[in-house]
């Protein structure tokens, strides 16, 4: 027999083997996103996560800029809100020319609540441990379907991902038990899935919509709240006006403690666990602690 | 040349007319009962209902209801068990068998883990599996407390591949198995036989919905495991 084409094909097939894979690049439009996406990959080879927003700036007063529509003409992927966060993402999208791409919208099979004020759903369902989890594994079921060959390695590091997620949570419920406090109110609307996973209710929400600042009547309104509802605790953002809390704080007699809603700064992989982490902290203070 | 003209020989000539305005008026009136006709069929089938809810507006059956609608409680009961689902269908992808509650909880998952933040009843969970039906039972430790079932329809043997898109309904395994998954709940889950339920929706449970069903929807085959 001869062995020729046989030594052609398996050359053929060590070349083919050896050559490595296009990396597939996957966008972000939020923060969470990033560090969820990032965690999925782990340390598989072949791929980039990639923010399409410059991490100071939040996505509530982004404006799309040329260079960032540059970011999603090679994108495989991009993973969106796609509930009010991030609607500047589809003009860019368009403008970007890319048809390929495949748009993961994480929030498909999540649930979301209302909105405190209005008629709209809150969409920042990405400040919360269980969504984080069943989001996560959405990412990582689109990028298997992207990547069949990795689906096994994906799916493990997800899932570690979320033993990790958990366990900041049980932590923080365990010392939550203890809480003397249990309804609050908030300066952002942003933190309702979180609070309902530990029992915690929201009397009111300060900002009568996302960014905008109450009016001298609605903060006269909300005093008399925290009066008639003996509520104790405000959680606010970090980008609220000081000038209003104090209000608050003198007119009503609360304490204000910050929880972040994970909008801005670097995208790091790290970075969800860790200001999650610091929100869980700041409750267990306000509530257990100095509650 | 002149088409009327005896040298015209097999060209004839029609006039063609505009309707008269009696016909012309007929065809509008025609063409706006259709259109009210459908209006008003959108409208009966979206905005209201004849009970005057908005439950229908979202084409729901029956049986069907929202959870961003449900109360506080029920919206975390859901969103946990969506959370243990995913975790039990990577258990099943692994093992190629269903994990029990205690399994589960031993992980730290929920709903199955005790959760010492939880304000409602707490939850005794089973299993049972018989034939392509699994049913994760949520049994409240109080009367008049609500019940949660997680049922988990697996394909029967020798069926086709389910072509569905994966949504809240169809979950594929890891392994290309197409799963149907729902979740339910019933007003009083401490009364109820602890027996597989297959066909919830004839034993008075509600499924719980993130989204509307599509159009063209089809609930999930009924098919008995004897």
């Amino acid at each position: 027999m001869n062995g020729k084409p046989l030594i052609f094909l398996l050359l053929f097939a060590a070349t083919a083997s050896a050559q490595p894979r296009p990396t597939l690049k996957i966008g972000v439009t939020l923060h969470p996103y990033y560090s969820w996406t990032a965690n999925v990959i782990g340390t598989l080879p072949g791929y980039e996560v990639r923010s399409i927003l410059p991490g100071e700036v939040d996505a509530g007063d982004y404006q799309p800029r040329p260079e960032d529509i540059k970011k999603l003409m090679d994108l495989d992927a991009i993973v969106i809100n796609g509930i009010g966060h991030d609607d500047f993402i589809n003009p860019m999208i368009k403008a970007s020319g890319n048809k390929k791409l495949v748009i993961i919208h994480v929030n498909e099979s999540t649930p979301q609540i209302h909105a405190v004020h209005g008629s709209g759903v809150n969409s920042h369902t990405f400040i919360s441990f269980t969504n984080a989890i069943q989001q996560t594994y959405f990412i990582q079921k689109a990028i298997a379907a992207l990547r069949p060959s990795d689906a096994a390695a994906l799916q493990a590091n997800a899932a570690d991902y979320a033993r990790r997620l958990r366990l900041i949570k049980a932590r923080a419920a365990t010392a939550l038990a203890d809480a003397k406090i249990n309804r609050v109110v908030t300066v952002h609307d942003g933190y309702g899935y979180l609070l309902q996973e530990f029992g915690l209710e929201i009397a009111g929400v300060v900002q009568p919509q996302h960014g905008l600042t109450p009016s001298a009547g609605e903060l006269k309104d909300m005093v008399a709240l925290l009066k008639r509802e003996r509520i104790r605790v405000v959680f606010s953002e970090e980008t609220f006006p000081p000038a209003l809390l104090k209000v608050l704080q003198d007119e009503a007699g609360v304490k204000v403690y910050q929880i972040t809603h994970i909008a801005s700064g670097a995208y790091t992989p790290d970075k969800f666990e860790k200001e999650m982490q610091r929100n869980v902290d700041t409750m267990i203070k306000a509530l257990v602690t100095e509650g | 040349m002149d088409a009327d003209s005896p040298g015209a020989a097999g060209i004839r000539t029609v006039e063609i007319r505009p309707p008269s305005l009696r016909e012309e008026t007929t065809i509008v009136v025609r063409l706006a009962v259709v259109i009210l006709a459908i209006v008003g069929f959108y409208l009966a089938n979206t905005a209201w209902s004849v009970d005057g809810t908005p439950a229908r507006a979202n084409g729901l059956l029956p049986y069907q209801t929202l959870v961003s609608e449900a109360a506080s409680q029920a919206q975390l009961m859901f969103r946990e068990l969506q959370e243990g689902l995913l975790e039990a269908e990577r258990v099943r992808s692994g093992t190629g068998g269903w994990p029990s509650p205690d399994a589960l909880a031993e992980q730290g998952i929920p709903p199955f883990v005790k959760d010492p933040t939880a304000k409602g009843p707490s939850y005794r969970w089973i299993v049972t599996h018989r034939g392509a039906f699994i049913n994760y039972r949520g049994i409240p430790s109080v009367t008049g407390a609500a019940g949660w079932l997680l049922l988990v329809q697996e394909p029967l043997p020798d069926s086709l591949p389910d072509p569905s898109p994966e949504d809240e309904e169809h979950h594929r395994l890891a392994g290309g198995m197409m799963l149907h998954v729902s979740v339910w709940t019933h007003a009083d889950g401490a009364e109820l036989s602890p027996a597989l339920v297959q066909v919830p929706q004839a034993e008075g449970w509600i499924q719980m919905r993130v989204n509307p069903p599509a159009i063209g929807y089809l609930p999930p085959p009924t098919v008995k495991t004897p």
